[in-house]
C-alpha cells in the first residue's frame, strides 16, 4: 500500500479512468480523460490496463508520499515534473517512496496531464467508472489540499524508470478536422465559409465540459426552436452569442443549440490539449476521411507502443550491463 | 431538404437519426420504436443509443464499423413498422407543495394570474410522459404541463436547486435528482428521488413511461419523504 497527501491541487484536478459509457441515455455525461491518448499511454508505460489516474489541470499538483513506495508515470501534455527538487523529463516513469515530494506544473505545452500509478487507487466508483462526476457529488469531487489518496496492490518496477518518450510529436498543430453538421442548415452561407476559412482562438471559458472559441460570429438564420437533442463529444455548438463551443469530456448529454460541425475523433485529444489563446483553423473533411484518420491514429498508437517498448528495453539493457559490470567486479573479488 | 427520417453523420463516431423538428407524440413514438429496434438488432460496433424528443443518436466505434455500413444496417429498421417498446409503466409520485419547498410558486402564480392552489392542483392533476433524459443524471423531461400553467423559464438560473425539487418550464416538468443550477420554476418537493444512485437499477423511469403526481402533506413528507 502507498499513501499520498495532496499539498496543493489547482482547480479541476480530478480522478479519471476511461469514463462511464452506456448511460448517456439517462443523462449521465461520459466523463473520462480530456486527452484519452495521453491517459492510455501512461498506463501502457506501466504495463497495465487503463485504470483510475489523476488528471492534472494547468492549476498543477503537489503531493507527498507519506507511506510506502510505488512506480508512477506522467504523460499527457508536456508538463514540468519535479521530484524532490529534481526536474524529470515531461513523460517519465519514476518511483516515489515515503517522504518524496512531487510537483507538477504546466510546461511547454498542453492543458492536461496524467499521474498514473502501478497499483489500484482506492477511490469511489459509480456506474462502472471512477471518473469524478463534477458538480453532483455522485462520484467523488475534485482533489484539494489535505486530501489523502491510498493506492493498493502497489508495484515497484525495477529497471523502467526514465523518460517514456519525447512527447513533442504529439504537440497539437493548428489544423483541426471537423465534419459539417448535423445542424449546419441553421447557419448563413457566409458563416459556413468563415467556419473553415478563418482562425478561431480558444478563450479562457474552458473547462472539462467544453471550450468557447472566438472568431468571426457564426450567424444563425433560423429561429432557435429545435427540440433538445443528443450531443456527442467534439460537437461545435453555437448558442445565441455566435461563438462556437467545442464540447469535451464532461459535455451534457442533450442540448437545444444547433451544432455547425463536429471535431473528428482523431483530433479531439489535440484540441483538448490546446490552451486558452491558442489558434485553430478548422478543416472540413468527409466521414470517410475521418474514419481513415481514426484508423491511422490507431496505427500511430501501435508505433508509439513500439517506441515505448524499445526505450524500456534500452533501459533494461543499461541496467543489465551495469549488473554485469558489478558482477564482474564481484567475480574478480572472489578470485582473490 | 430531404424528408424525415434522415440520417446525418456526427463526426466519425455517430449517426443522428432525425424524425422531425418539433416536440410531437407521433415523432417521439418513432424515436422510441427505432431505439428499440436498434437495441434488438445488436449491431456490431454500436456503443450507445441516446433518444431525445425527435432524434436518436447512434454512437459507434469507428475502428469496428463505419458510417456507410451502419447506415445500411439502420435504414431497413426504419422501414419496418416497429411496434416499439411495450406499454410503459405508470408512476404515481407524491409531491409536497409546502412553501418551504416551493420558492418560485408565488412568482409563477402571479405571472400566470392564477392562485397558488390553482397552479399546484393543476400540476398535480395532469398526466405526464417521460420523453427523454438530459442535463444531469436521472433528469427525466416530463411533457404534459397543462396550458393554463405553462410559462417560459426564468430569465436567469438559480444556483443550487435541491434534489427532488419538482419544477416546471413551458410544457415540461422535471424532478431534480442532484443539486444543480436551474432556470425552471420550483413549485414543490418529491417524496421520492427518481435517481437511486447506489441501487442496481439507478434510473427509476424508462423513456415512454407515464407519471402522475399526488399531493403529500408536509407532515407526511417529514415522515416518509426523506428518502
Amino acid at each position: 500500500m502507498a499513501v499520498f497527501k495532496i499539498d496543493h491541487a489547482g482547480p479541476l484536478v480530478t480522478i479519471q479512468d476511461q469514463g462511464r459509457s452506456g448511460f448517456m441515455r439517462y443523462g449521465v455525461t461520459p466523463a473520462g480523460p480530456m486527452d484519452r491518448l495521453g491517459f492510455a499511454l501512461g498506463h501502457y508505460a506501466l504495463a497495465q490496463p487503463p485504470r483510475a489516474a489523476i488528471e492534472i489541470s494547468m492549476g498543477g499538483l503537489n503531493l507527498t508520499c507519506v507511506q510506502g513506495a510505488i512506480t508512477t508515470s506522467v504523460t499527457g501534455g508536456s508538463f514540468t515534473v519535479i521530484l524532490d527538487g529534481k526536474t524529470l523529463p515531461p513523460w517519465s516513469v519514476f518511483e516515489i517512496t515515503q517522504g518524496s515530494k512531487l510537483q507538477i506544473r504546466p510546461g511547454n505545452w498542453g492543458s492536461w496531464c496524467y499521474l498514473s500509478f502501478a497499483g489500484a487507487l482506492d477511490v469511489p466508483n459509480w456506474l462502472n467508472s471512477a471518473s469524478t462526476h463534477l458538480g453532483s457529488d455522485l462520484c467523488g469531487a475534485p482533489l484539494t489540499a489535505l486530501d489523502t489518496l491510498t493506492i493498493n496492490e502497489t508495484r515497484v518496477m525495477d529497471g523502467i524508470s526514465g523518460e517514456i518518450i519525447d512527447p513533442t510529436p504529439l504537440k497539437p498543430a493548428k489544423i483541426i478536422r471537423a465534419i459539417m453538421g448535423p445542424q449546419d442548415r441553421f447557419f448563413s452561407a457566409q458563416s459556413i465559409t468563415n467556419f473553415s476559412s478563418q482562425d478561431f482562438t480558444l478563450t479562457t471559458e474552458y473547462n472539462r465540459q467544453g471550450v468557447r472559441l472566438k472568431g468571426p460570429k457564426l450567424d444563425i438564420t433560423q429561429s432557435l426552436d429545435m427540440p433538445s437533442e443528443p450531443i456527442a463529444r467534439g460537437s461545435l455548438q453555437v448558442p445565441g452569442h455566435g461563438d462556437p463551443i467545442c464540447l469535451l469530456a464532461d459535455h451534457q448529454t442533450t442540448g437545444g443549440y444547433p451544432k455547425i460541425a463536429t471535431v473528428i475523433s482523431a483530433d479531439q485529444d489535440k484540441l483538448a490539449q490546446m490552451r486558452s489563446g491558442d489558434v485553430v483553423r478548422f478543416r472540413v473533411v468527409d466521414v470517410e476521411t475521418a474514419t481513415l484518420a481514426a484508423h491511422n491514429a490507431q496505427a500511430d498508437l501501435a508505433k508509439t507502443h513500439q517506441q515505448i517498448d524499445a526505450r524500456r528495453q534500452s533501459l533494461d539493457q543499461k541496467l543489465w550491463s551495469s549488473n554485469l559490470v558489478s558482477g564482474a567486479i564481484d567475480d574478480s573479488c572472489d578470485q582473490e | 431538404m430531404t424528408e424525415f427520417p434522415r440520417l446525418r453523420p456526427v463526426a466519425d463516431t455517430g449517426v443522428l437519426l432525425e424524425f422531425g423538428d418539433r416536440i410531437d407524440d407521433d415523432i417521439h413514438a418513432q424515436v422510441l420504436a427505432m431505439d428499440c429496434a436498434v437495441l434488438d438488432a445488436n449491431i456490431n460496433g454500436v456503443t450507445e443509443l441516446i433518444p431525445a424528443y425527435a432524434a436518436l443518436l447512434v454512437q459507434y466505434d469507428p475502428l469496428i464499423t463505419n458510417y456507410v455500413s451502419l447506415c445500411e444496417q439502420l435504414t431497413p429498421l426504419l422501414g419496418k413498422n416497429q411496434a416499439g417498446p411495450t406499454a410503459g409503466k405508470y408512476w404515481k409520485i407524491p409531491v409536497c407543495y409546502d412553501t418551504e419547498f416551493a420558492p418560485d410558486l408565488a412568482q409563477l402564480a402571479d405571472a400566470l394570474g392564477q392562485s397558488q392552489d390553482f397552479v399546484t392542483q393543476t400540476h398535480a392533476s395532469a398526466i405526464y410522459k417521460v420523453y427523454m433524459y438530459g442535463f444531469a443524471p436521472g433528469y427525466a423531461y416530463l411533457g404534459g404541463v397543462p396550458d393554463t400553467i405553462q410559462h417560459p423559464r426564468k430569465s436567469a438560473p438559480t444556483m443550487g436547486v435541491a434534489p427532488k425539487s419538482v419544477m416546471v418550464a413551458g410544457s415540461q416538468a422535471l424532478i431534480t435528482t442532484v443539486t444543480m443550477p436551474s432556470g425552471w420554476w420550483v413549485i414543490g418537493r418529491s417524496g421520492i428521488n427518481p435517481l437511486q444512485a447506489n441501487s442496481d437499477n439507478p434510473f427509476m423511469f424508462a423513456i415512454g413511461d407515464t407519471v402522475g403526481f399526488e399531493l403529500m402533506s408536509r407532515a407526511d413528507f417529514d415522515k416518509y419523504g426523506q428518502g
